[in-house]
């Protein structure tokens, strides 16, 4: 079920060894070609994402959530999507920094909108709101089903190598 | 404590301090809490804020339920693994149905994480 996505992950990301999720027997999501090659520890003890490239240009992830991520009750931990967002917006913010360069999050507004359950699955297309020669500024809608849960905007700050 | 903070690991707290004390909580992060960088990752303290800030909520709620509605985070300084990460939180305002909350995490006496948030009283 698990092992064809678990097999393709590549051993690095930007150079940065890619870590082996917490839970590998996430099953790959209808509509979504690939997991993403998480390098942070913390996002792959805390979850596996997966993600596909539009049309349009842009990409949207999802996050298969589980009983883990059950905030005692049964409702989803805001830490969580707090965290998935910092991922994902942090994606949308690399792809918009100058080569050679990075960018890490100066802040982020969390706004939960109603709650998730265990078992959802979380949608979000990233947008890059603005880009200077020394900031990124992105949000993202998270949607269940179709309808928001969840936003996010964050500020980065980019770094120079 | 289940479901997901039993996962991230234990947030303590000191019984003897009062809202608004400093070093009111700690929480010891290990490896698993870091990013790619070797810093201490912004989702886990984001994830150490909604708590540090939501135990204080509830001392308010009189045994009701509040979920957050709002939490803004600033990211002032990275952190380590191996080091006591420190928080507090204060309550700023409460009407029938909302309350207002600030806090902040520290470590070595740094200032990490400033935040502010809005619970919701379920049912208020």
């Amino acid at each position: 079920m698990s092992g064809d996505w678990l097999s393709r992950l590549p051993e690095t990301a930007h150079g940065i060894k890619v870590q082996r999720p917490a839970r590998p027997d996430v099953a790959l999501p209808d509509g979504y070609d690939e997991a993403v090659p998480l390098v942070d520890p913390y996002e792959a003890y805390a979850f596996q994402s997966f993600r596909r490239r539009n049309a349009d240009g842009t990409i949207t992830y999802c996050l298969p959530t589980d009983e883990r991520h059950d905030n005692s009750s049964g409702v989803i931990h805001g830490g969580l999507l707090m965290t998935f967002a910092d991922s994902v917006l942090g994606y949308a913010a690399w792809g918009a920094c100058p080569p050679n360069s990075w960018c890490v999050t100066v802040s982020q507004s969390s706004t939960f909108l109603r709650a998730g359950r265990p078992g959802d699955l979380i949608e979000v297309t990233p947008v890059v709101t603005r880009a200077t020669r020394t900031m990124v500024f992105t949000r993202g809608d998270f949607l269940v089903r179709g309808e928001a849960i969840f936003q996010a905007a964050s500020v980065w700050k980019i770094t120079g190598q | 404590m289940g479901g997901f903070n039993a996962y991230v690991g234990p947030l303590l707290r000191d019984p003897s301090k009062a809202a608004g004390d400093e070093k009111r909580f700690a929480f010891l992060p290990e490896a698993k809490h870091l990013n790619g960088g070797g810093a201490l990752h912004g989702g886990f303290l984001m994830t150490i804020a909604d708590n540090v800030l939501g135990f204080t909520v509830h001392e308010q709620t009189d045994g009701k339920v509040a979920s957050t509605v709002t939490l803004n985070t600033d990211f002032l300084a990275g952190g380590v693994a191996g080091a006591v990460l420190w928080g507090r939180a204060a309550i700023t305002r409460r009407t029938r149905s909302l309350i207002f909350v600030a806090g902040d995490l520290s470590q070595d006496g740094k200032l990490l994480m400033t935040a502010t948030g809005i619970w919701k009283i379920i049912g208020a």
